[in-house]
């Protein structure tokens, strides 16, 4: 008869109501004690890079729009980033503020849907409906900006899509009036409740050099201390005109995560109090004729608008050969898209380096020894969207 | 494509490359701020340490790793792009290598110096092919186990189902490419 | 003169399959498979802006074995196909699924080798709705046409559908 250790495997199956989509993690437990936690990613692969390479440049945009689908607005920005530098065009300033008004405006979306999740995973039911009830005078903005409720396409190759509805500010003035309160609200059922630190605090703990040789970005590495966000770093888009601070944590755990976010939301209000005050007028488009479609007016008019808007629908444009890689601050982390011209009028290769991707690689560190219940709030903290992860 | 300038940061850089590995760097360009240096295949391993470790360079973040299939080109088939990032000087640099064809190309792996790489070259190695030597644990990592071919090889076909209507309904769904 | 006036108060008269339909509508517990952007409209509808809980749907079992209701939410990849079957098995009859937007329902937007073009190849669909995602309000609309599908069903057809068990 032989004696000793064995470990117990528990699958954490690809339906689960925790694990925020269809990720499955494998457990390796003693006892209740975690030696290791694999995650099978791949419950999602959609084949996006691939078919990218089969469409013309601008039929690209509504695709990008499904892989982060909780920040659909910032990964329309990044493609469009890119292949505007690649063909050289310049934007006009309009368009850069009503840009970054409406990631800053993304950015809560994903960071309220996060915080909602996660309160449920823990236990704290309720703010689920609260975060979720937020979440609806922000999709009303999208609704009246593109008629779509999440998946707007917004943002287009040269501009925007439409030019902003007239009860744009309106709606904006609303939300800046009425979220302080309501985060508020948040931080006072939260932030000192003695389950939530207990839960929270402690758990999760990384360090600076684990989570940089991980080559993690956004709040993990935020929390632990080192000051990196693409908007400050690399300006796009007229970020380096506003002025705004960047949250940092200490400890590198779940609770300084909690933190982190929750400033995060109060500077995005601030970028987009200074965006909405200081939008300057002008065209909602840049006017570049073989790339750019002309205003509906002139194209029901005039010929060669006419002419202009049947070759870029049938066609498309041609983008001069070479390769750039853009890179700008998701609400999950560094989202990159990498494109590679061939000179033809499709993508030779779209790369798009997946933010929530590369941070799952932190769930293994972060949960040995610990509790199985832990594995719920570590899932939660890093803030993964399946999405993304698998494209 | 016009030639941007180049810094003094990035010049710096490429002076400490040069007199470390010589003529192995193959060249360099510049294109709207971002810097590429294309170097040979086998000092793959050697430049990692160097950019991670050296004092010049501190180049603590892998922010990624891209390939590349270029059919057309035989000889440099596969094109691995490497993206370090100094988080210190702000500086961005894409490192470009190329992998002849062959039966199994293979490269050498640099998980050991950025273990970030882990998961970047599993899904290189699902998605074209590529063997990385030195890799602990090298499978698919986002298609199904056991699945034949590599998806983002210009060689596999996309599998475009055309939709059925009203007069070809009765038939299965044709596929092509 | 009609016979409800000879009816005392305490009678209430019904067919056995209306009762049966009418209790297996009015409190259909969903099984959660949101699998990608739809899920995220399934949880707004499940939220307090568009309240699903009035039409008795607000308990989300994350167990098949004590769910009613699949409403398949999202693309469904091939790696994915085997477990779907699976959870669809396990499921006790009576069950209906609803495929929810347009990647569930034909394959939507991805037409290439990673997505299963409708999930209606491997198990049986009731109701399909369109949308990339779609509203609130149609995923509503959707669930009151399978309740109104559920009421015309009979438990005489269904017990003809069951397969014959082999006599001892």
């Amino acid at each position: 008869m032989t004696t000793g250790a064995r470990t117990m495997t528990l699958n954490m199956g690809p339906q689960h109501p925790a694990t925020h989509g269809v990720l499955r993690v494998v457990l390796e437990l003693d006892g209740e004690t975690i030696i290791s936690a694999t995650p099978h990613l791949g419950y999602l692969h959609t084949g996006i890079e691939k078919t990218a390479e089969n469409k013309l440049y601008y039929k690209v945009v509504p695709m990008t729009d499904r892989m982060d689908y909780l920040a659909p607005m910032s990964n329309n920005l990044g493609y469009v980033l890119a292949v505007e530098k690649l063909l050289g065009i310049e934007i006009p300033e309009k368009v850069k503020y009503a840009r970054v008004l409406l990631t800053e405006l993304t950015r809560l979306n994903s960071h309220l849907v996060w915080l909602g999740t996660h309160a449920i995973d823990i236990g704290a039911m309720s703010m689920l409906l609260y975060t979720f009830r937020e979440r609806e005078m922000l999709l009303d903005v999208y609704e009246a900006v593109s008629g779509q409720r999440m998946m707007s396409t917004y943002f287009r190759i040269g501009g925007l899509a439409y030019d902003l509805p007239p009860d744009f500010d309106r709606k904006i003035k609303k939300i800046l009036r009425v979220f302080p309160q309501k985060m508020k609200d948040y931080e006072n059922l939260l932030s000192s409740n003695r389950i939530w630190i207990k839960r929270l605090t402690g758990v999760g703990k990384l360090t600076a050099r684990q989570v940089l040789d991980l080559s993690v970005t956004g709040p993990i590495l935020r929390s632990t201390g080192v000051k990196y966000d693409v908007r400050k770093a690399k300006p796009y888009s007229g970020y380096e005109k506003f002025d705004f601070d960047i949250p940092v944590g200490e400890n590198g755990d779940c609770y300084d995560r909690y933190l982190v976010r929750m400033e995060e939301m109060r500077q995005s209000l601030r970028i987009m109090k200074q965006a909405l005050d200081g939008m300057p007028e002008g065209p909602y488009k840049a006017d570049v004729p073989g790339v750019v479609l002309p205003p509906k007016e002139k194209v029901l008019s005039e010929m060669e608008a006419m002419i202009f808007h049947f070759k870029i629908i049938t066609e498309g444009f041609k983008v001069p050969a070479g390769s750039y890689y853009q890179a700008i601050e998701s609400p999950k982390g560094e989202l990159g898209y990498y494109i590679v011209s061939d000179g033809s009028t499709r993508p030779y290769r779209m790369r798009v380096r997946p933010p929530s991707f590369i941070n799952l690689q932190t769930l293994d560190p972060m949960v040995r020894g610990r509790l199985v219940a832990d594995v719920v709030t570590c899932i939660g903290s890093i803030d993964i969207v399946l999405g993304e992860v698998d494209r | 494509m016009e030639q941007a300038e180049i810094t003094k940061a990035e010049s710096e850089l490429l002076g400490a490359l040069k007199d470390r590995f010589g003529d192995r760097i193959t060249g360099h360009g510049k294109f709207a701020d971002q810097l590429s240096i294309f170097i040979t295949d086998d000092i793959v391993f050697d430049l990692a340490e160097f950019m991670k470790e050296d004092a010049h360079t501190g180049f603590e973040l892998l922010s990624d790793i891209c390939g590349v299939d270029w059919i057309k080109c035989p000889e440099m088939r596969f094109e691995l792009v490497y993206n370090f990032y100094s988080i210190a000087k702000s500086l961005r640099v894409l490192v470009k290598t190329t992998i002849p064809d062959s039966e199994k190309p293979s490269i050498r792996s640099i998980q050991p110096i950025y273990p970030g790489a882990d998961w970047l070259e599993r899904e290189m190695y699902d998605m074209l092919g590529i063997e990385f030597e030195g890799h602990p644990d090298l499978r698919r990592i986002i298609t199904p186990e056991g699945m034949d071919g590599w998806p983002h090889r210009k060689d596999f076909p996309l599998t475009y189902e055309v939709p059925q209507f009203t007069h070809n309904k009765d038939k299965p769904p044709e596929i092509i490419k | 003169m009609g016979l409800e006036e000879k009816i005392p108060d305490s009678i209430i008269l019904t067919t056995v399959d209306y009762l049966v339909n009418w209790s297996r509508k009015s409190s259909m517990w969903p099984f959660g498979f949101g699998l990608a952007c739809c899920a995220i409209e399934m949880m707004a509808t499940f939220a307090s802006h568009f309240d699903l809980a009035r039409f008795g749907m607000e308990v989300t079992r994350p167990s098949p074995r004590q769910a009613d209701l699949m409403i398949v939410a999202g693309r469904v990849s091939n790696k994915m196909v085997p477990v779907i079957k699976r959870l669809y098995d396990q499921m006790p009859n009576p069950k209906w699924v609803i495929s929810m937007g347009a990647c569930a329902s034909c394959g939507g937007i991805f037409n290439n080798y990673a997505i299963l073009q409708g999930v209606d190849r491997i198990i049986p669909v009731d109701i399909y709705i369109p949308g990339c995602p779609p509203r609130p309000e149609q995923l509503i609309d959707g669930i009151m046409r399978l309740h109104e599908k559920v009421m015309k069903e009979s438990i005489r057809d269904k017990a003809a559908k069951k397969p014959k068990r082999a006599s001892a």
